[in-house]
C-alpha cells in the first residue's frame, strides 16, 4: 500500500458519498481515489457508518404522548389569553377594549371607591378577600368595635424553618379558624401575597377545624407578612397572659432568624381551633389586632404598605385631573361657541327691540 | 372541528416534503390551517404537526439517549412551537423551523445535564481498598452486552452518546433523518462547510467507536470503491 496516511480532505470524501459536491470536486475525488488506497478505505468506512445508521429504525412516541400533548396544549391555550379562540377580530380585541375602558373608568372608580382614614387600610380589604369564607352576616371590619372584650385567643408558634425550600411554617391557634383565615387573607392582600394553596378540615358539624395556607410573597415583603402573622398571634396571646415572657423571647429569636433569611418567599400558615377557647372570636377581635398593630410597634414597612392605598387614590385623582385637563381645549371651544351664540342672540334681540 | 381540520391537514401533510415550505407553495388550506393554529386552535395545530411527533421524538431520543428525556424534549418542542407560531413567518420551511426548536430544546437539556453531572467519566473512584473505575448506571447498556445480544440499535445509541453533541446532531439529521446538507445548515444555523466538516468528523468518530464494539466484524469491508451512489 503506497499511502498509510493521507491529508486529502475527509469532508470532501464524506460529501462525495452523499453527492453533495460540485462537478469539479467530484472529479477531484474520483481522480484521487484511483491513486489512494487509504482514502478508498476511508470512504468505505464512511459508507459503512452511513449504512448502519440508515438501518436504525425510527422511534415512535409513547402511546400516551398525544393525549398528554393535547392536554398540555389546551392548558397552554387557557393560560395564554392571546392565543385563545378563533373568534372574529373584534371579539379578539375585546380584552384590549376592556383594558382601555378600565383605564378610562379608573378615575371615576377612584372618586367613588371607599376612602378610609390614614392608617386604617391594613385590614380594609377584609370584606373582599374573605367573602368566600366569612359568614354572610359577618360585621364589616370598618365598623367593628375595637374594644378588646372577647375571651378568644390566638397563639402563634413557628413550626419549622425549611432553609432548603426557603419556606417556613407558622401555626396560629385561633378560636375561629374561619375568621382567622379571613384575617390572614386580608393581611396577605396588604402585601400582595398570593395564596398558592389552601386546605381546610371540617368537623362533623360543619365547623372549620383547621386550615393551611401557603402564601407566596416577594422576598421584600416577606418580613412584613411574617411579622403581621406573628403579631396576630402574639398580641392576642399577651392579652390572655399565657407565658408571655418565654413566648416573646422565642419570637425575638425567630424574628432574628427571619431577618437573616430575608430571601424567603413562601410562608405556610396553619390555623387550628384551640380547645381551651371559650367564646367565639369576633371580627372585632381581628380589628383589635389591626388597631394594636397600628398603634404600638407597627413596622414602618407595614405603614408604607398601608399608605399604598392612599397613593393609589392619589394617582386616581391626578389621573382624573389630567383627563379633564386634556379636554380643556374642547371645553373652551364649546364654551366660546355657547357664549358667542348667546351674545349673537342677545345682540339680535337688542337690534329687534331697537 | 377536528374532523374538518384533519381532512384539510391530510392534504397538507401527506406530501412528505411538506408543502409548507416557503410562502410561494402554500395552498389556501395550508394558510388557513396555519392561521387557525396561530390563533390557538389546538386541532389545527395538531393537524400541522401530524407526523412530526415521531420524528422529533426520534431525534430527541438519539440526542438524549433515553425515552424519558426524549418524551420531555418532544413535548417541550411542540409546546414551544405552538406558543411561538406567531413568530413563524414562513421564511424557512415549517419542518426546518420545528426541527430548529427541537435541536435547541435538546441542547438545553444536555447543557442542564452536564451541569448536574460534574464528574469525569474516566476519573477513578476512591473506594475503601483502592481505586476502581467509575461505573454509571445509565440508559445505555454496556457495549459487550449489546453485541452479545445483537442489539445493534442500542449499541449505535451508545456510540452516538460518545461523540460531541454538535457532531451527533449533524449525523442524526443526515444519516438517520435524511435531511439534505442545506436543510441541516438551516436547522442548525451554521455554514454549509461546517455541516460537511462536522458530518465527516462525526462519521469517522462513530466508525471508530463502532469498530471497537466489533459491530462491523461481520460486514464486508473494502469491497466497493468510489462514491457513485450519492
Amino acid at each position: 500500500m503506497r499511502h498509510t496516511t493521507c491529508d486529502f480532505p475527509g469532508e470532501l470524501l464524506s460529501a462525495y458519498l452523499d453527492n453533495e459536491v460540485t462537478e469539479s470536486e467530484s472529479a477531484r475525488v474520483r481522480g484521487h481515489l484511483q491513486d489512494c488506497a487509504h482514502c478508498r478505505r476511508r470512504l468505505e468506512q464512511l459508507r459503512e457508518t452511513r449504512e448502519i445508521l440508515s438501518e436504525v429504525p425510527s422511534q415512535s412516541v409513547p402511546s400516551s404522548f398525544r393525549r398528554q400533548l393535547r392536554a398540555d396544549l389546551l392548558r397552554h391555550k387557557e393560560d395564554k389569553p392571546g392565543l385563545r379562540g378563533s373568534g372574529s377580530g373584534w371579539l379578539r380585541r375585546m380584552p384590549m377594549v376592556a383594558a382601555v375602558l378600565l383605564l378610562l373608568l379608573l378615575p371615576v372608580a377612584g372618586l367613588y371607591s371607599h376612602v378610609s382614614a390614614p392608617g386604617e387600610p391594613l385590614m380594609m380589604s377584609m370584606r373582599a378577600v374573605g367573602e368566600d369564607d366569612a359568614p354572610a352576616d359577618a360585621p364589616q371590619l370598618e365598623s367593628a368595635d375595637p374594644e378588646p372584650e372577647t375571651d378568644a385567643q390566638m397563639l402563634s408558634e413557628v413550626l419549622r424553618v425549611d432553609e432548603a425550600e426557603r419556606s417556613e411554617s407558622i401555626i396560629l391557634h385561633v378560636a375561629d379558624v374561619q375568621e382567622g383565615t379571613a384575617a390572614l387573607a386580608a393581611l396577605a392582600d396588604t402585601v400582595d401575597a398570593e395564596v398558592q394553596s389552601h386546605e381546610q378540615v371540617w368537623d362533623a358539624d360543619g365547623y372549620l377545624k383547621e386550615s393551611e395556607s401557603l402564601l407566596q410573597v416577594d422576598s421584600d415583603s416577606y418580613a412584613i407578612l411574617r411579622e403581621g402573622v406573628l403579631r396576630m398571634g402574639t398580641l392576642a396571646r399577651q392579652r390572655v397572659e399565657a407565658d408571655p415572657v418565654v413566648h416573646r423571647d422565642e419570637m425575638s429569636r425567630e424574628f432574628a432568624a427571619a431577618e437573616e433569611a430575608d430571601q424567603r418567599t413562601h410562608l405556610r400558615v396553619v390555623m387550628m381551633v384551640d380547645d381551651e377557647t371559650i367564646s367565639d372570636v369576633q371580627l372585632d377581635e381581628l380589628c383589635l389586632v389591626r388597631t394594636q398593630l397600628e398603634e404600638t410597634t407597627f413596622p414602618a414597612q407595614l405603614r408604607e404598605a398601608a399608605a399604598r392605598s392612599w397613593t393609589v387614590f392619589g394617582a386616581h385623582v391626578a389621573y382624573a385631573v389630567l383627563w379633564i385637563a386634556a379636554r380643556i381645549p374642547h371645553l373652551i371651544f364649546v364654551s366660546l361657541l355657547v357664549v358667542t351664540v348667546i351674545f349673537a342672540l342677545s345682540a339680535h334681540r337688542r337690534k329687534d327691540s331697537a | 372541528m377536528r374532523e374538518c381540520t384533519s381532512g384539510a391537514a391530510s392534504v397538507i401533510l401527506n406530501s412528505d416534503e411538506m408543502s409548507l415550505k416557503g410562502t410561494r407553495g402554500k395552498s389556501v388550506d395550508e394558510q388557513r390551517m396555519l392561521s387557525l393554529a396561530r390563533e390557538g386552535e389546538v386541532a389545527a395545530f395538531e393537524a400541522l404537526i401530524e407526523g412530526y411527533e415521531d420524528k422529533i421524538y426520534s431525534l430527541a431520543f438519539r440526542m438524549l439517549g433515553n425515552s424519558e428525556d426524549a418524551r420531555d424534549a418532544a413535548q417541550e418542542t411542540l409546546l414551544k412551537a405552538y406558543s411561538g407560531l406567531q413568530r413563524f413567518r414562513g421564511d424557512a420551511s415549517f419542518s426546518t423551523w420545528i426541527y430548529r426548536i427541537a435541536k435547541n430544546v435538546c441542547l438545553d437539556i444536555l447543557r442542564r445535564r452536564s451541569k448536574q453531572r460534574t464528574y469525569s467519566l474516566d476519573e477513578p473512584m476512591e473506594l475503601g481498598d483502592g481505586e476502581v473505575s467509575r461505573q454509571f448506571a445509565g440508559d445505555m447498556p454496556a457495549p459487550e452486552d449489546v453485541v452479545m445480544h445483537g442489539e445493534v440499535r442500542d449499541s449505535i445509541n451508545s456510540a452516538l452518546a460518545e461523540i460531541s453533541e454538535h457532531h451527533r446532531v449533524v449525523i442524526i439529521l443526515r444519516d438517520i433523518e435524511g435531511f439534505t446538507y442545506e436543510e441541516i445548515a438551516n436547522i442548525l444555523e451554521i455554514e454549509l462547510g461546517t455541516v460537511k466538516s462536522r458530518l465527516y468528523r462525526a462519521r469517522a468518530s462513530l466508525h471508530e467507536i463502532l469498530s471497537e464494539m466489533e459491530l462491523f466484524r461481520d460486514r464486508a469491508v473494502g469491497q466497493s470503491e468510489g462514491g457513485d451512489d450519492g
